[in-house]
């Protein structure tokens, strides 16, 4: 039978970023899936070049928006790898508290908006109310909502005012009931059990060949967490648990999703009661020569960064490896065989974060790969408004 | 008016059908302006029967005992309007012909088998005694068999097929009014009324009802249809299948239903029972067919089980309904299949995957198709409604606690049908074209177009003003005026959907829709879809429910053949003459003292009595 | 003259007027209570009469590929027929005499909106409206078959009458068999009206609006219109047909509009607590749960009927 290909993206109420995916479909099951990507590339690595290294944590804290700590985390984990350096103790805890309270809003979000994809918008306004909250939160910490603008290669850029504390605590006690409420209503509808489960099933296997990464590996029992295995941040001097499930498929993520969030309050009360003194900021004058690498868990897997340095105030090189881009292909696992319906979900459930994601776009053409620098993408560009120009009829 | 005019309908085709044989294959223009001019003057004929009382007609052919064979025609109101669709139909689908075969595909037989098939249908529907009446019935039979064979060589098998099904009924026919001459002693039909008491009545009937429920396509014997439609000509499975045959096999049926015999309730529900079967589980296979003449031949089989139900209501009320959805069907059919021949002419395939977008470049086809689609789905206020809705009154009106599972049938089996004719007016006129619908360049010519139009306008005549055909053609048929439970003014509706319709328009006026509207291409996303990939298939709508557990199994086993009678006497023959087959294996010897003891067991029994 | 008052009933009142603002006035309180439920605000009074003559000002897209004529005509038979349902309801309500059609009637006019909306989708020329299209029809197929058992309930239970002044003056809820029946058909009207669970033909985060993805403008607000004229006449018809439907006499006209007032919240209710199902799954509900539940409702219907037990 003659194939049929629609598509999700780039303008899609299912993405918060444009991205296109092409479905081979038959009936109502899709029998293949196809990433185009390219549509968010913002040249971050080439900015980061001409940027110092302290200027350059605020380009790439902008790197996404969701998840704009783990960026900074990871570079100045990279940053102080070069030096070889630790930063001071407070550093530390100030570092996780902020990563914690992102990675909660981040799920909340997510959980937010899988409840629109499944057009059960009554959870979708319900958990961004609640989202309001650490939003507040974050506003009292850090001054903004989102880009914080805490990070710092040698540490964190402010304190945190003891008068805050008791707020923050008492907010975040005051999600705990909420989100109690949410856990049970989600988890015990039997139309959410009848959308989500068994849906998208990633075996184990298919976690490990893909390098599938964050709750997407963790759903399918790949116990795996750069928390816990790189000692960094507060999260070695703290007590706390890594979820892993087994079945693997989107109910399953979700859950994940849902008890991290109990597990992130957990570090973020017992990091504000356990609060160090000291300084936080190592001052570094200057970066040797070198390469370093840096990671940090962000909510949706490893995100990975790689620095090097000649002896200048700029990086000569700098590397970015969001979660999603290895999150990405193991849509081809788990989307084909099943329905339209059961696409947009599994799209949602790696809980992609495409700017996060854009680095570099090769393209491959009969005649061998294009390589484009800057004179040739001017260059490009005026060629087509020309045409544009042209078809409109305008001189 | 003389009597002697029924012979025309009748005779005057049959000999324009010899002729036709006999004229050499060059002069086709002869040929089919003959047919033409003989369908025409039938028509005209039935026009004056239709509108005059004729006495009817009698002569002695021959007597020999007990057994006559008398040329006796008599014209009741029920044949009188049956007999003037016959010759109309005729008459559109010979003028559609003299387009749709070109010059260098053009059967030499079709236009005289054409005409036989008139004067033996005419003559079905006149005759009134039962051997003449056989005569007439095997004469359609044996040319339905021709014509299906012009479709070329691949033709065969259906042919072959219907010859052998419909042969097998029509010989239940002949052993049913054999059983009714031994019950009467009388061949005359219009003097036959036999009560059914005992068992020899029963069996009568049941076998005259085999030979309608073929020749209808009823259930179980419907299975020469889908498979005739495979290579027949779309004019041949218009005429013939889709309106005629349904025609006299309904016109059969009720005859032996009403004034033959007098039936039980208990026949009734047989009847009821054939219908909803028919009606829902041909529609459900009609629904994921690829083939745009299986689709259609498999809705023609669905629309059998209306009449059917209707009646086997045994009621007033139903009969109508029966009746008139008998005459709405045969016209809407009808056009569906010679609009599926323009769509033939035009692209050369009736794969549904094959085709598309083809709205614009045929206006006339897609309008005539689109008024038949919604008149077979029974959308108000076509003509399909308004029969579908009489046979819903006729059910209730049984009184049986049970009759509301066939109601719920019915009305279940019009949703599905219009499910499968949305997906066939996507596939076909709607939807993004594919590589062979672009050849398409201009609609077809008025010789095809014009049949499809006046039939559509038919359709949305006999709905708008349903009272029209039932007064004049229905009541009078059944002998009683029906009173209706319900209430469907459809002359005051049609009316007040025209002033919504001019309403709505107003509103466009309003937002001055000519000013402000302009043409951009799809929205998908913001990427440009190739129109070869980015065109949805229409044979792909109705996968999800193919694949419904149950029904899974059930389409598997359809599509092997399994409820097939067919196949099974096919495989019934084949193992019972397996057996024999053993028997003859060819020695002469063997022959020779198989025939010897014969003879001696002959000669012994000679010598003892 | 009848002519002329059939004229005043079909466009003023209970026919296009009517209709459009009480539908009006539903869309407005399930957009209001929605809100409410999601912790916003809602928008005021007026605001879907403001909608539809602000889409009346703007521009109307028409597909290049489709076949615009067909795309263009689709809303206006989708207006008129509910139009013509509403008044046929009405008048058999209000006047209590059988104004154009019976039950069997409505329920076929009432399959005409959305055929009306599939054909122009599928003459949109977009393929994710088809698929849309395509699941509009699967959920018809399934929401088809109880609806239709159940109105076979009713009938059975008003006395083998389909006049609907007669169907309608008899409760048929007061019975086990219509308490059954009339919840199953609630559900079929839900997914007749599109809304979540059962919203899959429309599913904005899977197929982005589906089968009206390429309206706008004008065809778009007459679709708006006749979604908003749907909202009011389904459950009127559920009124009439199960629930006893109106009396506009004293007290009657309370309790009468309580009732219309219940199945709008119930609706909405339901709306707002449930998410999208796929489209299978919807068939197997409707089919594996509900025609059994029907079913049942029927058999005891049939039992009352033959023992006389007036409560079956």
């Amino acid at each position: 039978m003659a194939k049929s290909v629609i598509t999700i993206g780039p303008y899609h109420p299912l993405q918060e970023e444009p991205e296109l995916f092409r479905l081979t479909i038959e009936g109502e099951k899709v029998l293949n899936i196809d990433v185009m990507v390219g549509y968010n590339h913002r040249g971050i690595e080439k900015l980061s070049e001409s940027r110092t290294f302290d200027q350059a944590t605020f380009v790439i804290e902008r790197i996404c928006g969701i998840c704009s700590t783990s960026h900074p985390f990871a570079y100045t984990r990279a940053v102080e790898d070069i030096i070889g350096l630790e930063v001071p103790e407070r550093a530390k805890y100030i570092r996780t508290i902020v990563a914690e309270i992102e990675r909660i809003h981040s799920h909340l979000l997510w959980m937010g908006l899988a409840g629109h994809f499944l057009g059960y918008n009554t959870v979708y306004m319900w958990v961004w109310k609640l989202r309001e909250e650490i939003l507040d939160v974050l506003e009292a910490l850090t001054g903004n909502r989102n880009n914080y603008a805490m990070f710092k290669p040698g540490g964190v850029r402010r304190d945190i005012n003891p008068d805050d504390i008791s707020f923050v605590l008492k907010k975040i006690d005051g999600i705990l009931p909420t989100i109690e409420m949410l856990k049970k209503a989600i988890l015990d509808d039997p139309v959410l059990h009848a959308r989500l489960k068994g849906i998208g099933t990633f075996t184990r296997e298919e976690a490990i060949d893909y390098c599938a990464l964050g709750p997407t590996s963790r759903a399918s029992g790949v116990a795996r967490d750069v928390r816990k295995d790189t000692a960094y941040g507060a999260y070695d001097r703290i007590d706390w648990d890594m979820i892993v499930t087994e079945n693997g498929d989107v109910f399953d993520k979700a859950v994940i999703r849902i008890l991290e969030t109990y597990e992130s309050v957990k570090i973020v009360k017992t990091c504000l009661q356990n609060l160090p003194g000291g300084e936080i900021d190592l001052n570094i004058t200057s970066i040797p020569p070198g390469e370093g690498i840096g990671a940090h868990e962000a909510p949706r897997g490893e995100t990975f960064h790689y620095v090097r340095s000649d002896g200048t105030n700029r990086p000569v090189r700098h590397k970015v490896r969001a979660p999603t881009f290895m999150n990405l292909p193991t849509l081809k696992a788990t989307v084909p065989g099943c329905t339209i319906s059961d696409a947009t979900i599994i799209l949602a459930a790696i809980d992609p974060c495409y700017c996060c994601t854009e680095r570099m776009v090769a393209v491959r053409s009969p005649e061998g790969d294009l390589l484009y620098n800057g004179d040739d993408l001017v260059r490009l560009s005026q060629e087509k408004t020309a045409s544009i120009m042209k078809r409109m009829g305008i001189k | 008016m003389n009597a002697n005019i029924l012979l025309i309908p009748v005779m005057l085709p049959l000999a324009g059908g010899i002729l036709c044989l006999l004229i050499p294959k060059k002069v086709r223009w002869f040929r089919e302006g003959l047919s033409i001019l003989i369908a025409a003057l039938s028509t005209i004929t039935a026009f004056f029967i239709f509108f005059r009382e004729i006495p009817g007609l009698h002569y002695n052919f021959l007597e020999f005992e007990k057994f006559n064979l008398h040329l006796d025609m008599v014209i009741s109101p029920m044949s009188a309007f049956i007999l003037l669709f016959i010759t109309g139909f005729v008459f559109l689908v010979s003028i559609y012909s003299l387009s749709y075969f070109s010059h260098d595909n053009n059967p030499k037989e079709y236009p005289a088998f054409l005409l036989f098939a008139l004067g033996g249908s005419c003559g079905v529907v006149t005759a009134d005694h039962f051997l003449l009446f056989l005569i007439f019935w095997e004469i359609v039979t044996v040319s339905l068999y021709f014509l299906i064979s012009t479709g070329g060589k691949d033709a065969t098998k259906g042919a072959t097929k219907t010859f052998a099904m419909l042969g097998g009924a029509d010989g239940c026919l002949l052993l049913g009014i054999g059983l009714c001459w031994f019950m009467t002693e009388s061949f005359t039909i219009s003097q036959l009324n036999i009560p059914i008491n005992g068992w020899m009545p029963v069996i009568a009937f049941l076998l005259m009802m085999t030979g309608a429920i073929a020749k209808a396509g009823a259930m179980p014997f419907h299975t020469w249809i889908p498979d005739a439609s495979d290579s027949a000509p779309p004019p041949v499975m218009a005429v013939l299948p889709a309106s005629i045959d349904k025609l006299l096999g309904i016109f059969l049926l009720v005859r032996i239903s009403t004034s033959i015999f007098i039936i039980t309730p208990s026949l009734g529900l047989v009847l009821m029972i054939i219908g909803a079967v028919t009606i829902i589980w041909a529609v459900m296979v009609a629904m994921v067919q690829h083939d745009l003449r299986r689709l259609l031949s498999y809705h023609a089989i669905s629309q059998v089980g209306y009449m059917f139900l209707g009646i086997g209501t045994m009621n007033p009320i139903g009969l109508a309904g029966a009746l008139f959805h008998m005459l709405n069907n045969s016209i809407y059919k009808n056009c569906l299949f010679l609009s599926c021949g323009a769509i033939k002419k035009r692209t050369g395939t009736t794969n549904l995957a094959d085709l598309g977008g083809l709205a614009k470049v045929m206006p006339l086809t897609f309008t005539a198709c689109l008024v038949s689609s919604l008149a077979i789905s029974g959308v108000p206020p076509f003509n399909g409604f308004a029969s579908k809705w009489l046979i819903y009154q006729g059910i209730l009106d049984t009184g049986l606690k049970g009759s509301y599972i066939f109601l719920i049938a019915a009305m279940f089996g019009s949703a599905l049908t219009l499910a499968s004719f949305l997906k066939v007016i996507y596939s076909v006129f709607l939807g993004s074209k594919t590589r062979q619908a672009e050849k398409v360049k201009k609609e077809v010519p008025p010789a095809m177009a014009v049949p499809m139009l006046i039939l559509a306008l038919l359709c949305l005549l006999f709905g708008v003003w349903y009272a029209l055909p039932l007064d004049n053609m229905i009541n009078p048929a059944i002998g009683t005026s029906v009173v209706v439970g319900g209430s469907w003014n459809s002359t005051m509706a049609s009316l007040l959907m025209a002033v919504g319709i001019i309403l709505g328009l107003s509103i466009y006026l309003v937002g001055r829709l000519r000013k402000s509207a302009r043409f951009v291409g799809s929205f998908i996303g913001g990427e440009k879809l190739d129109s070869e990939t980015g065109r949805i298939n229409g044979t792909h709508f109705y996968l999800t429910i193919k694949e419904m557990p149950f029904l899974r199994i059930l389409y598997d086993f359809q599509e092997k053949g399994f409820f097939d009678p067919y196949n099974w006497l096919g495989k019934l023959g084949a193992d019972i003459t397996r057996v024999l087959r053993k028997i003859h294996n060819g020695m002469l010897s063997w022959y020779l003292s198989w025939s010897l003891a014969g003879i001696v067991i002959l000669l012994g029994i000679l010598f003892f009595t | 003259m009848e002519t002329a008052k059939y004229l005043f009933l079909f466009i003023i009142f209970p026919g296009f007027l009517f209709t459009a603002l009480v539908g009006f006035f539903s869309v407005w309180v399930d957009r209001k209570v929605t809100a409410r439920v999601q912790w916003r605000v809602g928008p005021p009074f007026l605001q879907p009469l403001y909608d539809f003559f602000k889409l009346l000002g703007k521009e109307t897209l028409l597909p290049k590929k489709g076949s615009p004529l067909v795309f263009l005509a689709a809303p206006i038979f989708s207006l008129m027929a509910i139009v013509l349902v509403s008044t046929i309801l009405w008048v058999g309500i209000f006047w209590k005499q059988s104004f154009i059609g019976d039950l069997i009637v409505v329920v076929y006019l009432l399959i005409i909106p959305s055929l009306s909306f599939m054909i122009g989708a599928m003459a949109s020329g977009n393929p994710l409206a088809t698929v849309g299209a395509s699941r509009e029809m699967k959920l018809i197929i399934a929401y088809e078959l109880p609806f239709l058992i159940c109105l076979a309930t009713a009938i059975l239970k008003s006395g083998a009458s389909i006049q609907l002044a007669v169907i309608a003056s008899s409760p048929v809820i007061a019975s086990i068999s219509g308490a059954l029946a009339s919840i199953v058909v609630l559900l079929c009207i839900h997914a007749k009206l599109g809304f979540t669970p059962f919203d899959v033909a429309e599913a904005e985060t899977e197929i982005m609006e589906g089968i009206f993805i390429e309206y706008s403008g004008i065809p778009l607000a007459l679709i708006k219109l006749t979604q908003a004229m749907m909202l009011f006449t389904l459950p009127i018809f559920l009124i009439t047909v199960f629930l006893g439907g109106m009396n506009f006499s004293g007290w009657g006209i309370l309790w009468s509009i309580l009732k219309y007032v219940l199945v709008l919240v119930l609706i909405i209710v339901i709306k707002n607590t449930n998410p999208r199902v796929r489209v299978d799954q919807a068939l197997k509900f409707f089919w594996l749960y509900l025609v059994p539940v029907s079913i049942v409702a029927f058999l005891l219907a049939l039992l009352g009927m033959i023992y006389g037990i007036a409560w079956l």
